[in-house]
């Protein structure tokens, strides 16, 4: 009996030791993700990413403002970046699956005009108004004269010192050389008795769907109009407005209510009209021999980026989808430094990350 | 001149005082279970199936619920024949049989005389020329002519009768002759030769036991095995250990060499059939491959390029086999033949780990299934020589009709036959 409980007992340790024990399998080879090949100016060049001591990398970074979906290929001698704005920057939500139906792809183009330029004298108090200091995104800008020629989605800020009030400031935000969805005005009027009408103007196809106004930070309406009674003082009037199209925006003006000679009014009006817009524009930069070929600073109506295929390759560091875009690039890009043209004619698996 | 009984105690008698020692030639026995009748037909593939789930089965149950069976079984040790009287007592029992071979093939007393002498001066021929009786050897024929006797008694139940009605008439009543030849004459299928031959050399076996006091108890056991209940001793318990070499598992490429060490240990239930058996167990085999190897690389593309490099060197392989074997034994040799479906346990391995050409870990692991397939199937011949106390030394070849590598993990072409060759030393234990 011993000898069977014996048997037994082996019988089990060894079935128990059978049980599958897989080692860690090595990750799976792959076919080469990121590439490039083709010609950049005289040269031929071929690039796989992970060979050739190349790397690749995608990043969300922000230009001017605006969402600029960046990629990079580099190895010790070149670094060939290509990127795509965001567009709809006053949108809350951004359809990319529309976006990204798209088969082309066009250049943008830096324009030598300005986007938005205001000046002191802009201001029909302007006599009264000692000077104004402006600010973007916080960063001093220049005093009296504002003159933007990038676009982007900047806060302007206007510190206004008066020759006989107390300096007030007053911000807005504006977006300068990519579509707004939706155009309009803040305009007022304060009758002799210290009445207050103010309403939207709006000059897009669109219409008013919230409106939150604020008097000196304090919300005090959310019909269309506001009509109020205001103190003696400087009173900044903040309207939040959400419009039916999806874009939300917010607009501020500052009203005296003393005899209007220390109100400011909506100066976002002063962006200049331009016909090149950025949104979902692409930008390419070829770094080289210590110098820089851009894509913007050439006109590239004639190039393209024709999409072959768009597919998600996963989610990046920060969570973000990765999409591979294929296709083909024919581009011009001009060198900051001797302004020498390269033209540019590459095969590309390339990744960008997208919000 | 007729033989009387008492010519024919007489003779035994005569016989006893000779003192010679008898030698037992395995021929004996075999030329018995030539005679024995063999079941046409019968299917030893459903029966082998039937045996294996049988053992599992059935095993497992007597484990769990085994209650001692030993007191109910008296033990052939418990009488005790040391004294005259009690010899006397064993030679009218042999006489006694042998009156009822006498009759049962109605041999007139010369016949039955003239057979007596020719098997008793065929064994003093033996003698001369032999070598001295062993206790062991004497036991373990008197053992298989018992069960044969059995068999033959299951077959003929008239036998079993005869024996106790013959004693009781020489204890102290007349042998009714006639009536005991009717009763014999009725068996009409009994195999006289067999039969006959059987009882002749239990008899002549017991006979010169007896001139040796050292084979009294040999005797004894021989003496109350035809009366005691049947105790068939079929179930053994056999443990092997095993040494051997392979053929490499790869042929070509690699740096495998072509030679594999081979041990095994085994255990194995093993139940015979007259000269055939039947054994079902397992066999932990182990293999020490050298320099056998599997290196897998992959690159792996993404934002940069990741390169990963795996070393695999196989230390040890292990596999539990299933044996399934019939044997014949000829003599003091067994040829066996079988099959044995093979688990791969796992292995033995040197792992490293390296990315980008870093080392990411060296290590030795247990348990390795990576590169091995998880079964095999391996036809295999075993031969062995009987040794003493129940010892066999024995050699074992065998070949895996499945490959125990998996080809993709491994460099070069893998050896779909390899040979695999073991010595091995068994020792069989009797069971209960």
């Amino acid at each position: 009996m011993k000898q069977i409980k014996f048997s037994f007992l082996l019988i089990c340790l060894l079935l128990l030791n059978s049980c599958k024990k897989e080692l860690v399998e090595i990750p799976e080879s792959n076919k080469p993700i990121f590439t490039a090949s083709g010609t950049i100016g005289a040269d031929t060049v071929s690039f796989v990413v992970g060979d050739d001591a190349s790397i690749f990398n995608t990043l969300i970074e922000k230009w001017n403002g605006v969402d600029y979906f960046n990629g990079f290929l580099t190895n010790e001698d070149l670094k060939i970046e290509l990127g795509l704005f965001n567009g709809d920057n006053d949108f809350l939500n951004v359809n990319f699956e529309e976006i990204l139906s798209s088969s082309n792809f066009p250049f943008a183009e830096l324009s030598q005009k300005p986007v938005f330029e205001i000046s002191k004298e802009n201001f029909q108090n302007h006599e009264n108004i000692k000077e104004i200091k402006w600010k973007i995104d916080g960063i001093y800008a220049g005093t009296n004269n504002l003159c933007i020629t990038n676009p982007g989605k900047y806060n302007i800020c206007a510190q206004v010192n008066y020759f006989n009030q107390v300096p007030e400031e007053i911000c807005n935000e504006i977006i300068v050389g990519f579509v707004e969805n939706a155009n309009f005005e803040l305009e007022y009027l304060l009758d002799e008795n210290k009445q207050l009408s103010t309403w939207i103007d709006i000059e897009s196809n669109t219409e008013i769907a919230t409106i939150k106004w604020y008097m000196n930070d304090e919300l005090v309406s959310e019909n269309v109009n506001l009509q109020a009674l205001i103190n003696s003082k400087l009173n900044t009037i903040k309207a939040e407005i959400t419009f039916t199209n999806g874009a939300k925006r917010t607009r501020s003006i500052l009203v005296d209510g003393t005899n209007s000679q220390g109100s400011i009014e909506d100066f976002t009006q002063f962006q200049q009209n331009t016909s090149s817009l950025w949104d979902y524009k692409l930008k390419l930069v070829i770094h080289q021999n210590n110098d820089e070929f851009s894509s913007l600073n050439i006109n590239n109506d004639s190039a393209s980026f024709k999409i072959n295929s768009i597919a998600y390759l996963g989610n990046d560091i920060n969570n973000k989808p990765i999409y591979i875009f294929s296709g083909n690039l024919t581009a011009k890009t001009k060198s900051k430094i001797t302004n020498e043209i390269l033209n540019v004619n590459l095969d590309l698996s390339w990744g960008l990350s997208i919000d | 001149m007729s033989w009387s009984d008492k010519d024919i105690d007489n003779l035994f008698r005569e016989a006893a005082s000779n003192g010679k020692k008898p030698v037992y030639h395995d021929s004996y026995f075999d030329e018995i279970a030539n005679l024995l009748p063999q079941k046409k037909g019968r299917n030893y593939f459903y029966w082998t199936f039937f045996a294996v789930i049988s053992v599992f089965t059935v095993g497992s149950i007597l484990f769990v619920f085994n209650k001692d069976i030993k007191s109910q079984i008296p033990k052939a040790t418990s009488r005790n024949f040391d004294s005259d009287s009690q010899s006397e007592t064993k030679i009218v029992t042999l006489i006694s049989e042998n009156i009822v071979v006498k009759n049962k093939f109605n041999y007139n007393q010369k016949e039955f005389s003239d057979k007596v002498k020719s098997y008793k001066l065929a064994l003093e021929d033996e003698i001369s020329t032999g070598t001295a009786y062993k206790s062991e050897e004497l036991d373990l024929k008197n053992e298989e002519l018992r069960v044969k006797s059995e068999e033959l008694k299951v077959e003929h139940n008239i036998f079993e009768d005869e024996v106790s009605g013959i004693q009781s008439s020489i204890k102290g009543e007349q042998i009714e002759s006639l009536n005991l030849e009717q009763k014999i004459n009725q068996n009409n299928s009994m195999n006289e030769s067999r039969e006959e031959k059987t009882f002749f050399e239990i008899n002549t076996l017991n006979y010169y036991s007896l001139s040796n006091p050292v084979f009294n108890s040999d005797l004894e056991k021989s003496i109350l095995a035809l009366n005691l209940p049947s105790r068939k001793k079929k179930h053994f318990l056999v443990a092997d250990l095993g040494l051997g070499f392979s053929e490499s598992f790869v042929n070509s490429g690699g740096t495998s060499s072509k030679i594999v060490q081979t041990y095994a240990l085994g255990l194995a239930y093993k139940y015979r059939l007259n000269n055939y058996a039947f054994e079902i167990g397992f066999n932990f085999m182990n293999y020490k491959p050298t320099g056998l190897q599997s290196n897998r690389e992959s690159k792996v593309y993404g934002f940069e390029v990741e390169r990963y490099r795996q070393e695999i060197n196989y230390k040890l392989i292990s596999t539990l086999e299933l044996p399934l074997m019939i044997s014949r034994r000829i003599k003091n040799q067994t040829l066996s033949i079988g099959i044995a479906p093979s688990l791969t346990l796992g292995s033995i391995v040197d792992f490293k780990k390296t990315k980008n050409d870093i080392d990411l870990s060296d290590e030795r692991i247990y348990g390795n299934k990576t590169g091995l397939t998880d079964f095999g199937l391996k036809p295999q011949v075993y031969y062995t020589l009987n040794l003493k106390n129940n010892f066999e030394f024995g050699a074992k070849i065998s070949t895996n009709v499945l490959n125990s590598l998996n080809e993709t993990k491994f460099e070069g072409k893998l050896n779909n036959l390899p040979i695999q060759t073991q010595i091995t030393l068994r020792k069989t234990i009797t069971l209960k």
